[in-house]
């Protein structure tokens, strides 16, 4: 039993009866990183110290009669989360050498459920970008075919856990950070509602947008982490108010019944050809499973990408605008004046892509601009909102594929910036709206004699999490495609 | 949008970055493209939109102060460059 490549459900059942211990399956993971990571380069810092001892501790737990759903899992963390203690990057040269100095609320609520911290993973510079080729730091190989992208922002993430170098991690999802990874990684990928978990300790990308979720083996194992991480908290205004839900327990739900809307503006001709006969082949299983699919309009579609694109450097030229290399990750850069000094440090830390949205930013807010830019792009997103309220009047959740087309070659994209937005098609929309949505494995295609996955998003209303899960758990049953491995 | 060589610098300068000659042709190049894309938004008729609440609401908490321990400040502090307890900063004017 390769234990490093367990469900968190199968492992939870193991060591609650006993059968294996934390340190074990901690080993077994530590050891997948040393013997996989030098060819992938999934992770910027592997804890090994930190790491046995919370799998110890968890045993300790364990042998006492503690049953937490994660307690001795191991799991990896995307360097753009606080982990007290430890080095926080978000890939750049700005934060090279910065201790985090305290742990992100996700990170405590998981340390008092016994998880165990194993690695914190590579990414797009603070999650600018869709390949995780804007690290500043390494290239990481989709495991799947070493010459691809895992994807991105969070491709560290996607990358570890689909070569088993743990039983989940963390990723965030800011315009489809967390859900393209998964889909070209073969993984389930969760975007929660925005305001579901908190993102207290989240290094800021785009605030209305930003959110922090799991990718994980299976639709149980998005619930069970779910059920930890999720829930208020007073440190971030923005969470929902509502009671810590069970999502676990809220997949047993007796058997549903749904209306599931599929977009008539999805299907263009941009999208691989063999990925839209496999989703109508889904719809049509769907079916037969006695579920409804109903066909839908979201006029206000085509606008996302342009908002997004708008929208997403404002608020992140302003979020990064206290990186001034003073009271921390101080630079020790010589300079005559503060302006000089700031201009410096910036410009000498930030890599290309993080430069180039902060100008964009800074251009669509300034005066004069504004008003064109910034206010149209956020009264277009009120339609954009308004169009899936009314379609969710209609349907329960909307099916489309993730992205277009599988993972692409590294370096196929690097001199394109506007390519890479357009990798966004079906991702934007639900991170504009604050939507709960999914990346589940679909299918697998061939490209180069490799086998490639490629991934189905479902979103659902706002706030219903739990039935953006329920769908995922309806999808795994007809499609098995996650018992693969690279 | 055609964006100047003059209009580049003065965004660079706005958000406090030093450019190099080729990063100020490349990205006013690029954010030429980007914003061209963008402009489709500007044809976008903004009509008395339904406006849909986020299911939010605004958290307060009484405005009294706690205790804290104080070797939090002193860690989140520690790399900056400090005198008198405030943070040294190059020459303003």
């Amino acid at each position: 039993m390769d234990l490093n490549f367990l469900t968190i459900k199968a492992a939870r059942s193991a060591l609650d009866n006993g059968e294996i211990s934390s340190l074990a399956i901690t080993e077994a993971c530590l050891n997948q990183i040393k013997t996989k990571d030098g060819q992938i380069k999934a992770c910027l810092l592997v804890d090994e110290t930190g790491a046995l001892k919370a799998a110890k501790e968890a045993d300790r737990r364990l042998a006492q009669g503690d049953r937490s759903p994660l307690l001795g899992i191991p799991y990896l963390v995307k360097d753009l989360i606080m982990t007290k203690g430890l080095k926080t990057t978000a890939a750049s040269k700005i934060l090279e050498h910065y201790h985090a100095p305290y742990d992100a609320t996700v990170i405590s609520r998981l340390k008092e459920a016994g998880a165990v911290l194993l690695a914190k993973t590579n990414l797009d510079e603070f999650a600018h970008g869709a390949s995780t080729e804007n690290s500043a730091f390494q290239i990481t190989c989709n495991p799947w075919d070493l010459e691809r992208v895992p994807g991105g922002s969070s491709g560290g993430s996607s990358a570890a856990l689909a070569a088993g170098m743990g039983l989940f991690s963390l990723g965030s999802d800011t315009g489809g950070s967390i859900r393209q990874p998964a889909s070209f990684c073969n993984l389930f990928g969760f975007k929660p509602s925005y305001g579901r978990v908190s993102r207290f300790g989240l290094l800021s990308m785009t605030s209305s947008t930003d959110v922090i979720g799991p990718f994980c083996r299976s639709s149980e194992d998005l619930a069970m982490v779910m059920s930890v991480i999720s829930g208020q908290d007073k440190r971030d205004a923005n969470t929902i108010q509502d009671d810590q839900i069970n999502y676990s327990s809220l997949l047993k739900t007796k058997r549903l019944k749904l209306r599931i809307g599929v977009v008539s503006e999805h299907f263009s001709e941009a999208l691989d050809r063999r990925i839209k006969a496999s989703l109508m082949e889904t719809l049509k299983e769907l079916e037969k499973a006695g579920h409804d699919i109903i066909e839908i309009n979201l006029a206000a579609n085509e606008y996302s990408i342009p908002v997004y694109y708008i929208i997403t450097p404002s608020e992140l030229s302003s979020n990064l605008a206290r990186f001034n290399g003073l009271a921390w990750a101080r630079s020790g850069l010589e300079a005559s004046d503060l302006q000089s000094f700031y201009k410096k440090h910036r410009g000498q830390g930030f890599g290309p892509e993080v430069k180039r949205r902060i100008m964009l930013g800074t251009f669509a807010l300034s005066g004069g601009y504004n008003d064109a830019y910034y206010k149209q792009a956020q009264a277009v997103r009120e339609m954009i909102r308004l169009d899936y309220q009314h379609a969710f009047s209609k349907v329960d959740l909307i099916i489309s594929p993730t992205t277009p087309h599988v993972a692409f070659k590294i370096g196929s994209q690097v001199n394109n910036p506007l390519a890479m937005y357009l990798e966004d098609t079906y991702l934007s929309g639900a991170s504009l709206a604050g939507l709960p949505a999914v990346s589940i494995p679909g299918g697998f295609l061939l490209e180069s004699g490799k086998d490639l996955p490629f991934g189905f998003q479902l979103i659902g209303p706002a706030t219903r999490d739990d039935l953006v899960l329920q769908g995922a758990s309806i999808l795994e049953k007809i499609n098995n495609y996650n018992e693969r491995r690279p | 949008m055609k964006f100047s060589h003059e209009d580049i610098k003065e965004i660079a300068e706005l958000a406090r970055l030093e450019l190099s000659p080729e990063e100020l042709f490349l990205y006013g190049k690029q954010l030429s493209e980007i914003t061209d894309y963008i402009e489709k938004l500007q044809s976008v008729k903004i009509s008395a939109i339904e406006k849909v609440s986020p299911p939010l609401k605004n958290v307060w908490r009484e405005d009294k102060p706690e205790p804290w321990d104080l070797s939090e400040n002193e860690e989140a502090l520690e790399e900056a460059d400090r005198e008198a307890g405030l943070i040294k900063v190059k020459r303003v004017l």
